[in-house]
């Protein structure tokens, strides 16, 4: 994957690219099943200048790709790695985390993730 | 975990009837039983509790591929099965293209490990658009079958 710091994204609304990588852990009982998956692609969607990235242990997957989300079988507890990267990325990954740090989804409430979550800048071009 | 470890293989469809949602999903259902599962069962309350999923969103996940789902007491273990579309089926899917393969999971109540499991053998097979154009073309139960078999060799 290229670094945004040495390649960076063209600016939108003003805002500078940047890669954030926020570690999250999965809250829901059922852990992160197809339909938060579902939830966090259109999500990711959403932002076609960024490139999102799940990972867990050496699995790193396109978040952008339901097939590939499908992958990882996360259950409760289990802390991903999200990565951002793009001229919205404190915007997405604000969305994203809250998907994965959601405990329940049913009542179509989601909870936010707690105020920190070590939230890490690792680059701004 | 293997589609073959928990796909029912006398209940596979190679050729679905139904083309509707509800009717892919009841028609489905209606296999396993006939297959011996669910036994003194109401099957209606089985097809709500797939379709009240299917309510907060489609399990249509793109490629041709759904997987309708859910937990219920009448399962004491993973099972399911697949069923094949001829003409395709509106269901929603995150691409918006019409469904051609189903699999079908009915999960116990307490075992969303195991469900997890599945839906990532789910997606590690049928990711490959040569293996559904493989399960499309096929029309009966024994070829889709050998089919899931043959992928347990080489993955």
């Amino acid at each position: 994957m290229k670094d945004s710091r040495a390649t960076p994204l063209s600016n939108v609304s003003g805002m500078s690219s940047q890669r954030l990588t926020r570690r999250v852990a999965i809250a829901n009982p059922e852990g992160f099943h197809l339909r938060p998956q579902r939830m966090f692609v259109e999500c990711a969607r959403k932002y076609p200048n960024c490139t999102v990235t799940l990972s867990l242990n050496e699995k790193r997957v396109n978040g952008k790709d339901l097939f590939d989300l499908m992958l990882l079988s996360v259950n409760k507890g289990t802390e991903l790695t999200l990565e951002v990267t793009g001229p919205e990325a404190q915007a997405a990954i604000e969305e994203l985390a809250a998907i994965l740090a959601a405990e329940s989804l049913d009542d179509g409430t989601t909870e936010p993730p707690s105020a920190e979550k070590g939230l890490i800048p690792t680059g701004v071009a | 975990m293997r589609m073959s470890d928990f796909v029912v293989r006398e209940a596979i469809i190679p050729e679905l009837a139904a083309t509707s949602k509800e009717g892919v999903i009841r028609e489905l259902i209606e296999s396993l039983h006939k297959a011996g599962y669910f036994k003194g069962g109401d099957l209606e309350d089985l097809v709500k509790a797939v379709m009240k999923r299917e309510m907060l969103g489609s399990t249509g996940i793109g490629h041709g591929v759904a997987i309708p789902h859910t937990k219920h007491s009448f399962a004491d273990r993973l099972i399911g099965t697949v069923g094949i579309s001829r003409t395709g089926v509106a269901f929603d899917s995150l691409d918006g293209e019409p469904v051609y393969v189903f699999v079908l999971l009915i999960s116990p109540q307490d075992r969303p490990g195991d469900h997890l499991r599945a839906l990532e053998n789910v997606s590690r097979s049928l990711r490959d658009d040569n293996f559904v154009r493989s399960l499309r073309k096929a029309t009966t139960r024994e070829a889709i079958w050998n089919l899931l078999e043959d992928l347990n060799q080489t993955t």
